[in-house]
């Protein structure tokens, strides 16, 4: 049997960073509110500084099956729970560049934005006032215009001043990376202590996650959140021209559903895309809003490419926070690498620990027994690294789809399948020749580059003008149905060279507040 | 009592985990749960034999550090609580399969090579097969993939040897 719960005004699936910003704009709007989150509730009390314990701020839910040549490790970067990805995140929050919006009508190659920086500069100035980002403008030279950072960049230490030399001997330029990591008490939160578990999911509330930001808000002008319900369903009206709601599973195995004037899918970009296209029927034959084939379309990461070195000074490069100390976007461009093309930048000093997948340990995967102590003991204090955040091109054929195994709760498991593109491999070729180079020029005793990895996740349900090549608006909102609006990093059409939290805080606050400032029109 | 250096880091280094121990729930750290022989929950002896040999070829100490027991622990503990390495990966659940799978295939691995189980090889003769293991090279391999697993056990290690809590 299926328990109907009372209607509201906005169903919201997900309560991670998108979701939070739309729980919290429509609550404060008035309207009434409920998030459906599949994971258990957490709170400031359940974070652990540790990187074992991090874990727990990550996906353990359905399994997702990957394919194709570099699969994106979707555990790895999806969370679960209160506060979802946003709560492992580093919190390192640089805006896109003008050119990551029109790659396709300036290059030829990927896709544009419906939308340009100048729409998002607003909602960018507003957002970092709003959570507080640190960093130094200024010095930024790279960045695109906007508002100066309300606070003082975060402190370099000695594994910051030690490879800054490297990108100085090559006539590079740095500037301190700008986070959103209180360096000075903030809207009610404490400054970082600087002790590098930001994985963890701080649990003093200076970096910006969820719990510290948007998700409070959104609790105290009165939206609920639903832990342990999982979303099984869209459903829609007979001919599929408006959603209702949700069908779920709450925490007891009960089949629920929760009718609402609108829904906003904000369940990371995989699982909204793994929504749309099992909840098809009546008008959306292939799944729901996917007349344009689109949906679970252009699946994209970032490259991450650490360089790493061991100096014969001290380090201290447990110091610090994970997303670094130091950023450097000087060859930013697109293209003039030969067959590489897309944006890069690198994240400089990131504070490192002896354990956890980008811990000292695994920065020579290869040494195991005595060799694996004495490296340790040697690395931390010795060690200094850095990482490429490296732009991975919107392909078609990188996609989600529904496999035929099913999960507990009946529900196809998703199948993703990503491969990087020839270009985006040179352009990582590049950046890695690049990075030693600099780190060499830094002078220590020994620099290595340790293959590759991926961060992040892109794409899914991407924005556009047209239904015909897009799946959604600039503000979310599907082309087919009115009231379904879609949220997170799944409606970017391109990935960039940075990460990827601050854009969607500002897309997503500039898509929730279109959907307040015209609610009648969608209901 | 005053505890030595070596106890209180055994106390405080990791956090602590409801092991068993005669039949009793308690709180211990996983080297705690070592030296007091908690029962294992999941992996049973010649499991747990080849894990903890296996470990001490990649990282010494950390069978003492506990890590069969730390690994045990989490296989046996609900999803959104487990704390392996393994968790950031797309690997089906129950991770205690990946397990499972793992450990047999070290031992078939060995018999074939040198007649016995791993944890009964010679020093030299573990750190040969670990050698080629971490670059998928042991012939006859049927588990998971050798350099996956090599990176997942080595990790465990380093896990309870090296991993804190603040």
């Amino acid at each position: 049997m299926t328990i109907r719960s009372e209607h509201v005004d906005v169903l919201i699936v997900g309560a991670g960073v998108s979701a939070s910003i739309f729980a919290a704009v429509l609550a404060k709007a008035g309207r009434k509110v409920v998030m459906l989150e599949a994971g258990k509730e957490r709170t400031n009390a359940h974070l652990i500084s540790s990187q074992v314990f991090a874990r727990r701020n990550h996906w353990y839910g359905s399994q997702v099956i990957e394919k194709g040549n570099h699969p994106i490790n979707f555990p790895m970067n999806a969370g679960q729970g209160t506060g979802g990805a946003g709560m492992h995140q580093d919190a390192c929050w640089p805006r896109f560049h003008i050119e990551d919006f029109t790659m396709a009508h300036d290059h030829g190659v990927g896709l544009d934005w419906p939308i340009g920086y100048d729409d998002l500069r607003p909602f960018y100035d507003r957002v970092q006032s709003e959570v507080g980002i640190s960093g130094d403008a200024a010095a930024e030279v790279w960045r695109p215009p906007g508002e100066p950072y309300p606070l003082p960049p975060v402190n370099e230490f000695t594994q910051g001043r030690l490879l800054r030399r490297g990108f100085e001997a090559l006539g590079m330029r740095v500037a301190p990376v700008p986070v959103a990591i209180n360096t000075r008490p903030y809207n009610g939160r404490p400054a970082c202590l600087y002790d590098g578990w930001c994985e963890a999911g701080c649990p003093i509330g200076a970096l910006a996650n969820p719990l510290a930001t948007y998700l409070d808000a959104a609790l105290r002008s009165g939206a609920t959140v639903r832990h342990e319900s999982t979303a099984t369903r869209i459903l829609t009206d007979r001919k599929g021209g408006r959603v209702l709601g949700a069908a779920y599973v709450d925490a007891h195995g009960q089949q629920r559903t929760q009718s609402a004037s609108v829904t906003v899918l904000a369940a990371f970009g995989i699982q909204n895309a793994k929504l749309l296209l099992l909840s098809g029927g009546g008008g959306h034959k292939n799944g729901l809003s996917n007349r344009s084939g689109l949906v679970g379309k252009y699946i994209m990461t970032h490259l991450a490419a650490p360089i790493q070195s061991l100096f014969d000074e001290p380090t201290e490069s447990y110091l610090g926070i994970t997303a670094g100390q130091l950023i450097c976007q000087d060859d930013y461009r697109k293209d003039g690498r030969g067959s590489a093309f897309g944006s890069y930048q690198w994240l400089i000093a990131n504070s490192t620990k002896p354990n956890d997948i980008i811990g000292l340990a695994n920065a020579k995967p290869g040494i195991f027994g005595p060799a694996l102590h004495s490296f340790l003991k040697d690395a931390a204090q010795h060690y200094a690294g850095m990482v490429a955040v490296i732009e991975d091109l919107p392909v078609k054929t990188n996609q989600v789809r529904l496999g035929s195994a099913k999960d507990k709760f009946g529900i196809p498991l998703a199948e993703v399948t990503h491969t990087v593109d020839d270009r985006s491999l040179a352009l990582k070729e590049h950046v890695v020749e690049e990075g030693k180079k600099i780190l060499k020029a830094a002078k220590p005793r020994d620099v290595w580059a340790s293959g590759f990895g991926t961060m992040h996740c892109m794409g899914g349900t991407v924005m556009g003008k047209n239904a015909a090549d897009s799946v959604v608006n600039s503000y979310g909102q599907s082309h087919e149905i009115a009231n379904l609006y879609i949220a997170g990093a799944g409606l970017f059409p391109t990935s960039a060279g940075v990460n990827p939290t601050f854009t969607i805080s500002a897309v997503s606050t500039r898509g929730a507040e279109h959907l307040a400032a015209n609610w009648s029109d969608h209901v | 009592m005053a505890l030595t250096r070596r106890q209180f880091a055994r106390v405080v280094g990791f956090g602590t985990f409801a092991f068993l121990v005669s039949n009793e729930r308690k709180l211990l750290t996983p080297a705690q749960a070592f030296e007091q022989r908690s029962a294992f929950e999941v992996l049973n002896a010649t499991e747990v034999g080849t894990l903890e040999a296996l470990s001490e070829v990649l990282l010494p100490g950390s069978r003492e550090a506990g890590v069969a027991h730390f690994v045990d622990h989490q296989l046996a503990a609900e999803d959104h609580d487990a704390l392996l390495m393994i968790r950031y990966f797309s690997i089906p659940k129950p991770f205690r399969d990946f397990y499972h799978g793992g450990l047999a295939a070290v031992n078939t691995a060995t018999r074939v090579q040198f007649g016995s189980d791993f944890a009964s090889l010679e020093l030299r003769q573990k750190q040969r097969l670990v050698m080629d293991m971490s670059q998928d090279a042991i012939p006859g391999w049927s588990g998971p993939p050798q350099s996956f697993w090599y990176f997942i056990v080595r990790n465990d290690a380093i896990d309870v040897v090296y991993g804190s809590v603040k």
